[in-house]
């Protein structure tokens, strides 16, 4: 086991160093020169050729990649060229918002998408089930930054009782979280409905009913524990969506993640720091997916011992 | 994903015919595929169907309410609302459609070149499609226009680009089933050159199920779409485009929150459009993967 996860590492570390070179290699064909856009017309030759020697572009692509990854490794991510200071600084200063508001989201999504799905796969057809599944299939449908709009209208504009923006409370985290969980709660709860169907029709099921178990402890112990695997799947797949999304929430509500810093540094054409975020947004979401394949191996034995 | 693999149907002309019985049995499917036509006349003929002239402004207007001069009220420059949904229709459907067409050719390209040739190229095709996958949502397509420049044309790429490697593993897996079928080797046999085994035999083989699913890519595209222009890095002002007009009324939420609502509902329900038909076209098409 211990070996396993050791090779699972390596191979996660070596996802990311590809993708930092991808990442590099299409940044690397901006057209024009990033430097000269950055300071705008009024600079002269010679202070875009200082910024381009301070921040290594005129090296190439390769030996640029050998001394990031060489500087990353001793925790430096170069220095952004709009806040003149260091990346790293940025970048650790806005991650916990992100992590913050991707949890929340991801609480609400269990929360609510796994019991919605329950509910309704329990009892196919039933009132609940198509109330339900109406609520997902608008949950789908909504893009993820007009629902934030529309809370906010609502709830802090009208009511008054959320603030419009910022952080520092629950309540600055209520209206980002909900909005950011609605897309993944949708998602989970159809995909808990369909595989608890699934499970529901097989035979144990009906031997456990049989011998008189009621039927909310053979959905919730027979059906439920059955269904997790593929519902484990999709609340990883969520992970990502869930991050994607926090660049658009944030940018609604301007909360100060990381979402918001990289679309600032593409805005702002600040390439070190767009590189930055990039890289800890990426890595992150490969870390976390690694863990959910990881948990595969708890939830159903089986898995692990292929 | 797993039912791309499964037999190409046989009999083709019958088949059909019961694929879209089956298709037109299902209210909810019939609902998406008009919602799709009707978007699809109004982007085509949008000059024609739009009361104003979506760039004109008529400043004494603005912000003006719903069912006043204007069905829809205006925004923030006293453009009409309604026609600006119109014409933001056709940017959004381009955009969507070729990013789709750009993402399902590449995908149809590398997923036959990787199931067909195998070995080492399969490898490195497939390690590179998983290296565009292990992107979250979102930011493969952000990094993409980071690099190219906002602007209709680079969102169509990069939306493009980030529904390849989808398709790709997608079209390699029904290779995959299809090349060790027995009228392959036949083919083989009688001497058929491998390019015209992979463009008579192979692709027709799989494309319906792709084609399904580069619906349900449809409603995603439009999606990826509202959300770059809606970040300022999609679709550029003064074009109309469904993000950019909430992102610009998000300002006046407060005074008039129909300007940045409105639109919304538009995305709503051409995602809805393309998500009903699409799950429609999959059901009819395969029964067995209903409700997955």
């Amino acid at each position: 086991m211990f070996q396993y996860l050791i090779k699972r590492f390596f191979a996660a570390v070596i996802v990311i160093l590809a993708m930092l070179f991808l990442v590099m290699l299409i940044l690397d064909v901006i057209p024009g020169d990033p430097v000269a856009l950055f300071l705008g017309e009024s600079a002269t030759e010679e202070m875009v050729q200082s910024v381009r020697v301070q921040i290594g572009l005129d090296k190439p692509l390769i030996i640029r990649y050998v001394q990031y990854v060489w500087r990353l490794l001793q925790g430096d991510m170069g220095r952004s060229l709009r806040e003149m200071a260091p990346v790293s600084h940025l970048v650790w200063a806005a991650f916990p918002n992100t992590i913050l508001l991707t949890a929340a989201g991801m609480a609400l999504t269990l929360l609510l998408g796994i019991p919605l799905g329950l509910l309704s796969g329990a009892r196919p057809g039933s009132i609940v089930d198509h109330i339900s599944r109406l609520i997902s299939l608008i949950g789908l449908c909504m893009p993820v930054f007009w629902i934030g709009l529309v809370l906010m209208f609502f709830f802090s504009l009208k009511l008054g009782w959320f603030p419009v923006g910022g952080t520092g409370s629950v309540a600055h985290l209520m209206l980002p979280a909900v909005t950011l969980a609605s897309y993944s709660v949708a998602s989970l709860s159809r995909m808990t409905r369909s595989s608890i169907m699934e499970v529901l029709g097989e035979d144990y099921i009906r031997t456990a009913r049989a011998k008189g178990l009621s039927f909310s402890r053979v959905v919730l112990k027979h059906g439920f524990g059955n269904a997790m695997i593929p519902i484990i799947t999709v609340i990883g797949m969520q992970v990502g969506h869930l991050m994607g999304g926090a660049i658009l929430t944030e940018t609604v509500f301007a909360w100060p993640g990381l979402g918001r810093l990289m679309v600032g540094a593409i805005m702002d054409r600040d390439y070190p720091l767009l590189q930055g975020t990039i890289l800890v947004f990426a890595a992150s979401y490969i870390f976390i997916n690694l863990l959910v394949d990881l948990s595969y191996g708890f939830i159903d034995p089986r898995v692990s011992e292929q | 994903m797993t039912n791309s693999d499964q037999a190409p149907p046989t009999g083709k002309a019958l088949n059909r015919q019961r694929v879209l019985r089956r298709f037109f049995r299902n209210p909810l499917s019939v609902m998406g595929l008009v919602v799709v036509l009707v978007l699809l006349f109004i982007a085509v003929f949008a000059p024609l169907v739009a009361p104003h002239d979506p760039a004109k402004q008529h400043l004494i207007e603005k912000r003006a309410k719903p069912f006043g001069k204007y069905l829809l009220g205006a925004d923030q420059f006293g453009r009409d609302i309604l026609s600006r949904l119109i014409f933001g229709a056709r940017v959004s459907l381009t955009v969507s459609i070729f990013s789709v067409l750009i993402g399902l050719a590449g995908g149809v390209v590398v997923g036959t070149l990787s199931g067909y040739i195998g070995g080492v190229v399969d490898t490195v095709l497939m390690r590179l499609m998983d290296l565009l996958l292990s992107f979250p949502y979102l930011l493969l397509a952000i990094v993409m226009v980071a690099a190219l420049g906002a602007g209709t044309f680079n969102t169509t790429l990069a939306i493009g680009i980030w529904a390849l490697p989808t398709f790709a593993r997608m079209v390699r897996a029904s290779v995959l089933s299809i090349i060790s079928r027995e009228y392959i080797t036949a083919a083989h046999a009688i001497g058929v050159s491998h390019l015209r085994i992979m463009l008579t035999h192979v692709i027709p083989n799989f494309i319906s199920p792709i084609i399904v699913y580069a619906t349900l890519f449809m409603a995603n595209a439009i999606m990826l779409e509202a959300a770059l222009s809606f970040l300022g890095l999609g679709v550029q002002p003064p074009t109309p485009s469904w993000g950019e007009m909430i992102s610009s009324g998000r300002n006046f939420l407060m005074v008039a929150p129909h300007v940045a609502t409105i639109p919304g509902l538009a995305i709503m329900l051409a995602v809805l459009g393309f998500n009903l038909m699409g799950d429609g076209l999959r059901d009819a098409l395969d029964p067995k993967m209903k409700n997955v």
